[in-house]
Formats: C-alpha cells, structure tokens, sequence
C-alpha cells in the first residue's frame, strides 16, 4: 500500500490499512499518522547536515542506499527541545513524490479510528501547532491529533 | 480491420520511422552535391520501407508522400540520369521528410496522421516528369517499374547468387497471358508479432490484383493464426492475370518479412498434364546443397519440398523438420536429402530443383539407397570435383562467421540503463563498506585483502563495462547540425561549408541530450553574426565559402566540442556598449578583460545583433547554452579574434554518475570535492596569509595571491580549525579563476556515486548532490562552480 494520499477515496473493500493510525509522543500529547503513509519506522541514525536549510530540517540520513532527508517533529512544533534517547524514532513517511523522516520522540502503537469518531480541528487557528493537525480522533482514553502531511512536507524551504 | 489494436504497434512505428528519417536525412544532407549510385539505393530502400511500414499501418498521408519520393529514386537509381540538379532535389525530400514527421508526430501523440500531402507529391511528380522529359531518349523504352526491372533479371541458377534480395528464381518470367495461379508462403522475421494481422494486410494490398482461391490458416482474425504461421507460414494460393514478377515485388514489400517463397503452379500444372501418361514409380534420392551466401537454407529446402510434394506420391527429408531454424546449419554443412516417391522422370525433378533459387549443386544417388549418412555422401562426392569442393566447404567455412558476425543489436529502455547504473552505484558504496568496515581494522587480513583486492577490480571493470553501454556516439547530434547549416545557408544566402571532425567520441547518453540545444544555438549563431556574405567575404579576401568546423575530442574526463567559424568574430566594442545598456557591468569599464567581455554573450537577454532573423537576434540562445552545459556540469569558453573568426569550446564531462572525489572532513561534516576540480591541495604558513580592510583573507602561494574560502562559514557548519595554518588550503580552478578552500583535513581519495540531494531540499550553493561513504556515511559533493558566480 504506497497510496499516501489520504483524501482519496479507498477500495475499502481491499483496503487493510483503512482507519488504521499510528501514534506517537511529543510531550504529552499524542499524535497519529494515516498507516498508509508510513514506509517504516526507524531507530536514530546519525544524520548529515544540509547546509541552507532551517533548523528543524536536521539533514539527510542514508536509509540502505536511499538518501532520505528529516525533520524534526519536535522543533517544527516549536516545543522545548528534547535529548534524543533511545525511544526516539524516525517515522519514514511517503507523500506524494516526498520521502522523509520524522523525528518523534516515540511511537506508541497502531490504533483503530473510525471516521465517525474523527472530527475537524476548531476553525480558530489560535496557536501555531494546530495548522499541522487535520482532524482530532476522538478516544475513550482521550484525542488523537491525526497530522497533515501535505501542511508538514509542503513547507518551501 | 480497423478493429484490431493498433497503439501498441505505433509506438514501435514510430519510433522505426524516426530512426529511418534521421538516416535518410544524414545521406541526402552528405549527398547533396551529388549522390552516389550507394546513397541513391540507400535512400530508396528507406523510402520503400517507410511506404511498406506506413501502408501496413494504413498511414496513407505518409505512404502516398513516401511512395511518391520512392518513385523518385526509383528513376534516379535504374536510369542514372545526367544534369539532375541535385539541389532542388533535396530540398524536395527534405520538404517531403519534414511532411512526414509532421505526420509522424500526429502518431505519436495519438492522434491520426491527417494531412494533406499533395502539396508535396505535386512538385515530386513533377520534378519526376521534368526528368523523365530530360532524358527523353529513355523514356519509351523504361517507363514502368516492372519493365525496368526485366532486363535486370538474370538467366537462372549460377547468376542468382550475386542478387541481393531473396528473389526466387524466376521459372517463367513470360509476360501474362490470361490468369495463371500462384502459390506463395510467406514466413515473417521472428518478433514481428501480430503475424496474422500482417498476412491479412498482404491480402488487403492484393485485394483487387488477385483471386485468393485458399490461404491457410484460414481466419486471419484470431490470434491463433499467428502462432500458426509463425511456425509453418502463411500459405495462399491465388489466381492473378499479373506476371510473377509483379507479384513477386508486391508480396516483397511487406514489411518483416523474412522469406517468400512464391511459384507459378500454373506450370506445374501443365506439367502433370504433358507428363501424365509417365506412370512408371521411381524412387529418388537427391542431395541438394545451397550456395554459401545463400542464408535461410531450410526455408529453401522448405520451399523446394513444397513445390515437389504435387508430384511425390511420397516424400521425406533429412533434416525432418525444416520449419526449425536450427536445421540450417546441418543444411550448410550437409546438404539437404530428399527422397520422394514420384511418377515423374528424373529429368523433370532435375528440373525443378534447378530452378529454385541459390541451389548450388544436386546430387541423385541409387533410388533404392537413401544415403543420408555423410560418409557415403563424401565419398560419391571425392571423386569428380576435389578440389573444388575443398574450396567450396572453405567457402562455407569462410561465410560462416560472417554471417555470425552481424552485430547483434537489442534495443534496451534507457529506464532498464539507468537502474543498473543505480544498482552498480550501490555495488561500489557496498564494495567500500565491506572492504573498509571498521570491525577488520587491527586484523591480520591477508588473503582477504588479495581477495577485496580482486574483488574491486572486477567491480571496477563491470562499472567500465556499465558505464560504456550509456555512452552514444555523438555523431547523430552532430550530423543534425548539417541540415541546420544547410536551410540557413539557403535562406541567409550565405555559403558554408560545415565540417564535421570527431563525431565517434561517445559521451553519457543523459548528457548527450544536452548538447543539442547548446550545439544548435552556437552553429545558428555563427552562421547568423559570424559568417558574411559571400561578396563581403570576397571583398575582406576570405574564401567566399564560409567554413564552419565542428570538433569533438577527449581530453581527460571531459569531452571538448569546439565550433570554430571564420566569419566576422565577435564585436568586443559592441558587446561592451550593450553591456552597460543593460546594467550588466560591475566595474570599471576599462578593467574588463577581452575575455571577460566575451563571456557576456552567455548571459541572458544578450544579442548585439540589431536585426532579428528567423534564427537568432531575439536574445535567447546563448543563454541557453550556458545553462544547458552548465547543468550537465560542463563549461562554455568563447575566444575570438575580430575578423578571422570566433572558438566556442563547450567543456563537458564524460559522465556525471560515478566521479573520483576527494573527500575533507569540516568537524563531523564530510564534503566530496571533485577531483578534476582541484588544482592541488597545500598546508600554509602563517606569513602567507593575509587580511584586506575588509576581512577577506587571502593567500600568497608562490607569488599569486587567492582568496581564502573557509569552508565551515560557507556552509554553516562546526569546524575544528580556526587558524588557517592549522587547516588544509584546497585550490580549486573554474575555467580561468582559481579559489583555495579551507578544509581542517582530507580524507582521502576515491571513486563517489553522485546521488541527488532530495527534491524536499531547494538547490543549496555550491552543493551538486551528495554520496555515500565507504563507512555508509554520507558526504556532500561540493559544485565548484557554487563558490565563483556571487
């Protein structure tokens, strides 16, 4: 399943990885990506600096012979930066003709969010992070933000 | 008909086509002065084959235009008129060829090839007449192509050998009197595909000319029938009031066509009858063997059995199975036995073995015995003919690898290239990560290292051999240029002479594709502002032909294209005036360099040229050239003396996938600097740097000062070394300027697979891409050229 773009309509029929999301930390807050759009999830590698690009753009990485670059989740949220540690992954996603890493600080698991249970973001755009978050998974454990990838890869750097 | 699937054959149309035109096009530009009896029949053949392939796919703008230039050559190359004014001819079929591609791009963009050709058959016809007129003193005698062609039929057997085409011997050639029926087998070449679809359409072509009366298989519709006669031919018989010859070259103008066998029952026929009343039973045993150069024997062996079976109460052959393609060179070496049963005499068996086409010898031996063994055969054949059958299996043995010999060529997707290109990148990096993996270090390695060692050098030959199969010649870029210069010599009404040195220097198919564009812009150029008018030209005292030089050479890793011109040169005053016009100048006018004012011309926007022709003037162009070389990381140099003539040298690499780096380090970062970038590397002293007001730094190194590039504030990243001393001074050249970087060390030297940074990345300066370590870590590939265009 490479189809990433998630406003098409699936066979839902074939369609395994329908509702199915993602999740993972920053801070305390849980986020979720369409599994569709995920390649894989990577332990931290080192990563070679671009130069000229902004800094949370951390460079590429070599993903077994395929040059990947990556952003950090974290600091284009704006959050107080974090150590890396060992529970930080990268998140190779695929959107469109982009291939990128996401640092996070970790993944929790893969959780099932039917669509009547998802429901738009408030139209007041009040804080910054939230022009990342399409819509809000709502759980009986609490809320899901499920990312927009287009707003996150589509950043002219 | 039209039913059946025709996309999947137009794109492999169209590209034959293109391929033939471009041919066409070189031969006719070469010959424009006069062709050669060669050229002519070149080019006839690719008409014919662009009419065959257009009518087979019911194009019929393209193959009324192509068969109407056919008809053309045709005359040319069976008359051999005098006095043709060979100009006007080619501008003729260039016109028609442009038609064509006109026509051609329609096909390839899905559309129908629609237009109108008559615009271009009327003049062909009648520059045919005018010449036909001309020659009048042949005109009664050789007015069709039939008739043209008889006398060229040569007496039977021995003379057939020297046709090229596989013609069938002609059994009765007599002119047509009432219907006679023929008999034709057709085998396709094999991958022509879609065989039941082309043997339709040879009937299709026929409908009118002849009666089918069968053809096997019998429904041409369903794809089964392809397979059918892939493997036994398409047979038909039919009635016609048409001579065999006729026939003959009808069916032979299908396309793919790999051999026809086509014979005139009719005869045979009358045959039985004169000969009916012969009823004895004879039993025979031939052994026919076909002249060296003949090829296809067991399609002939084939063809020969199918002309005796009417007569053979019983027939069998050694080889059994002649439809397999393999038994040709049994055939070669033995010949091919026949045994038939017959109510016929000998003589009349003689007869029709006699009569097939490239049959060398025949040889009947004791009806009862079958004599298929080659010891047998060799010792009825010792006696009479010894040495001539010595020289005769010499001669096979000679014909033999020259027929193996034909290059076999397969056409490969450039996309099929281009990965294993990739894959050979990914070799190399992982060649290095094995050979150099930090977990060997400190080890006593010594047959492993003579096995890396092996190991390496077979990867590097594969990688030659990779790299090769994308190198193209350059020669089809360059004879492009002959048809540039030639309409803009006709239209300028300027006189050049191009010359075309180097052409076979192969380059990187990617960059190639580059070249033309920059190629074309300089020759326009030069043809356009460089070259005068031949009167001017008289009056200066140059020859009054212009003389344009294209030149291709190898020289290190590049390849250096140089267009030289003897026209006016470039006007260095006026070059300079439009430069201030357009604000393009940063200092001092009188500080510039006549080379530095040439170079003006590459930017964009800039022509001095007042006029605007169809061909330059309008400010695009040179730019162009630049950019496009530029983006295959090669260079433009102009030079150029007023009045003698200008020296464009486009400086190009061989290949931009694999190149040998030096690899620095800067803190963590590594960085790759191409090696034919750098002049050399070098630790300096203290006293020879120094400061200007305003804090560049600079270096003396042997009496020439350099500015000091540091590496780390370029790019933004931690370094190591603060004094410049303490880092390592790397002098890189562009051309003619010279910059030395600031590295804190080398690495070390080694050949990079050049990967593109990703598209998520804008273009960074003075970055080209980026590849991977031996150690899997990744550096960046340093553009040279980043670090002088501020």
């Amino acid at each position: 399943m490479t189809n990433s773009d998630f406003s098409i309509e699936y066979d839902e029929e074939k369609d395994t990885t329908k509702d199915l999301y993602m999740t993972f930390n920053i801070d305390n807050e849980i986020y979720g990506i369409e599994i569709a759009s995920i390649k894989e999830i990577i332990e931290m590698v080192p990563i070679t600096r671009v130069p000229e690009s902004p800094d949370y753009v951390l460079g590429i990485i070599n993903l077994r012979g395929d040059i990947v670059g990556v952003l950090d989740v974290r600091k284009r949220f704006m959050k107080e930066p974090k150590a890396y540690d060992t529970q930080t992954c990268i998140i190779v996603v695929e959107h469109k003709e982009y291939v990128l890493g996401l640092i996070v600080d970790s993944v929790n698991e893969v959780l099932t969010i039917e669509e009547s249970k998802i429901s738009a973001p408030p139209s007041a755009k009040l804080n910054h992070h939230n022009q990342f978050i399409r819509n809000i998974g709502q759980l009986e454990s609490g809320v899901v933000l499920l990312l927009d990838l287009e707003k996150l890869l589509q950043q002219q750097l | 008909m039209a039913d059946f699937d025709r996309d999947s054959m137009s794109e492999m149309f169209t590209f034959e086509m293109g391929q033939l035109i471009e041919q066409l096009e070189q031969i006719i530009i070469q010959g424009e002065a006069g062709y050669s009896t060669q050229q002519i029949n070149e080019i006839f053949r690719i008409m014919h084959t662009i009419k065959g392939s257009a009518a087979m796919m019911m194009y019929d703008s393209i193959s009324t235009a192509a068969h109407s230039m056919e008809d053309l050559f045709f005359y040319l190359r069976e008359e051999n008129p005098h006095g043709v004014d060979y100009s006007g001819l080619t501008d003729l079929i260039l016109a028609g060829m442009d038609f064509i591609k006109e026509e051609l791009a329609k096909v390839a963009s899905g559309s129908s090839p629609d237009g109108d050709g008559s615009a271009i058959i009327a003049p062909i016809k009648r520059y045919l007449t005018e010449l036909k007129g001309e020659a009048s003193n042949d005109v009664e005698t050789v007015s069709s192509e039939e008739a043209a062609d008889v006398p060229k039929v040569p007496a039977p057997s021995t003379a057939i050998a020297d046709e090229d085409e596989a013609q069938q011997s002609p059994v009765l050639i007599e002119a047509s009197a009432g219907e006679r029926t023929y008999k034709a087998i057709v085998f396709f070449e094999e991958g022509a595909e879609m065989e039941n679809v082309r043997a339709f359409n040879i009937l299709h072509i026929l409908k009118g000319k002849i009666e089918v009366v069968t053809h096997y298989p019998e429904d041409l519709m369903v794809e089964e029938s392809a397979d059918e006669i892939r493997k036994q031919g398409f047979t038909v018989t039919f009635n016609s009031s048409l001579p065999y010859k006729e026939i003959q070259i009808a069916m032979s103008e299908t396309i793919y066509l790999k051999s026809l066998l086509l014979e005139d029952i009719t005869a045979a026929n009358d045959d039985i009858y004169v000969d009916g009343d012969v009823n004895e039973i004879n039993n025979y045993t031939v052994i026919i063997r076909f002249l060296p150069d003949c090829e296809m024997e067991n399609i002939r062996a084939f063809g020969l059995v199918q002309r005796l079976v009417p007569h053979a109460a019983s027939i069998t052959t050694t080889p059994e199975n002649l439809i397999d393609e393999n038994t040709i060179y049994a055939i070669r070496a033995q010949g091919v036995t026949i045994s038939i049963t017959t109510t016929q005499t000998q003589e009349f068996i003689r007869d029709i073995v006699e009569h097939t086409a490239y049959v060398q010898d025949m040889e009947f031996v004791d009806g009862t015995s079958r004599a298929p063994q080659r010891g047998q055969k060799q010792e009825q054949k010792s006696e009479p003919a010894k040495p001539e059958t010595a020289a005769k299996t010499d001669e096979v043995k000679k014909s033999q690898p020259s027929k193996n010999a034909v290059p076999a060529v397969i056409s490969v997707p450039v996309s099929r290239l281009d990965q294993l290109l990739n894959l050979m990148g990914e070799l190399v990096i992982s060649e290095a990560m094995v050979t150099q993996n930090p977990e060997l270090e400190n080890l006593e390695l010594d047959s492993f290292l003579k096995e890396t060692r092996q190991l390496r050098k077979i990867i590097k030959d594969i990688q030659e051999v990779v790299m090769s199969m994308r190198m193209v010649p350059l020669s089809t870029t360059f004879f492009k240029m002959h048809r540039i210069v030639r309409d803009m010599c006709r239209q300028l009404g300027k006189d050049v002479q191009l010359d075309v040195i180097g052409e076979e220097t192969e380059v990187d198919k990617n960059i190639i594709e580059h070249i033309s564009d920059p190629l074309m812009h300089i020759i326009r150029n030069s043809l356009d502002h460089g070259i005068e008018m031949p009167e001017t030209r008289a009056k200066l005292g140059k020859p009054e032909k212009g003389a344009v030089t294209l030149e291709a050479k190898n020289s290190g890793g590049d390849v250096l294209i140089i267009i030289r011109d003897d026209g006016v040169g470039l006007d260095k005053d006026k070059i300079l005036r439009k430069a201030k016009q357009n604000g393009l100048l940063k200092k001092p006018e009188l500080e510039y360099t006549d080379k530095e004012i040439q170079q003006f011309i590459f930017l964009p926007g800039f022509s001095t040229n007042e006029q605007v022709t169809s061909y330059s003037g309008r400010g695009v162009g040179m730019d162009v050239v630049s950019t496009n070389i530029e983006a295959v990381g090669g260079s433009v140099l102009v030079e150029s003396t007023p009045g003698l003539g200008s020296v464009f040298t486009l400086k190009i690499p061989l290949t931009l996938a694999i190149i040998d780096g030096m690899t620095v380090k800067l803190g963590v970062a590594k960085f790759t600097i191409p090696i034919v970038s750098i002049k050399q590397s070098f630790k300096a002293t203290k006293s020879e740097i120094f400061t200007d007001p305003d804090g560049n730094e600079m270096i003396n190194a042997r009496g020439e000062i350099y500015n000091v590039v540091r590496l780390d504030e370029f790019f933004g990243v931690e370094s190591n070394v603060k004094n410049i001393e303490d880092g390592i001074l790397i002098m890189l050249e562009n051309g003619d300027q010279t910059v030395t970087l600031l590295a804190d060390d080398l690495v070390g030297e080694q050949q990079v697979v050049v990967k593109s940074i990703p598209k998520f990345f804008k273009k960074i300066r003075g970055i080209s891409g980026c590849t991977l370590l031996g150690n899997g870590e990744i550096s960046l590939i340093i553009d040279v050229a980043g670090f002088f265009d501020k």
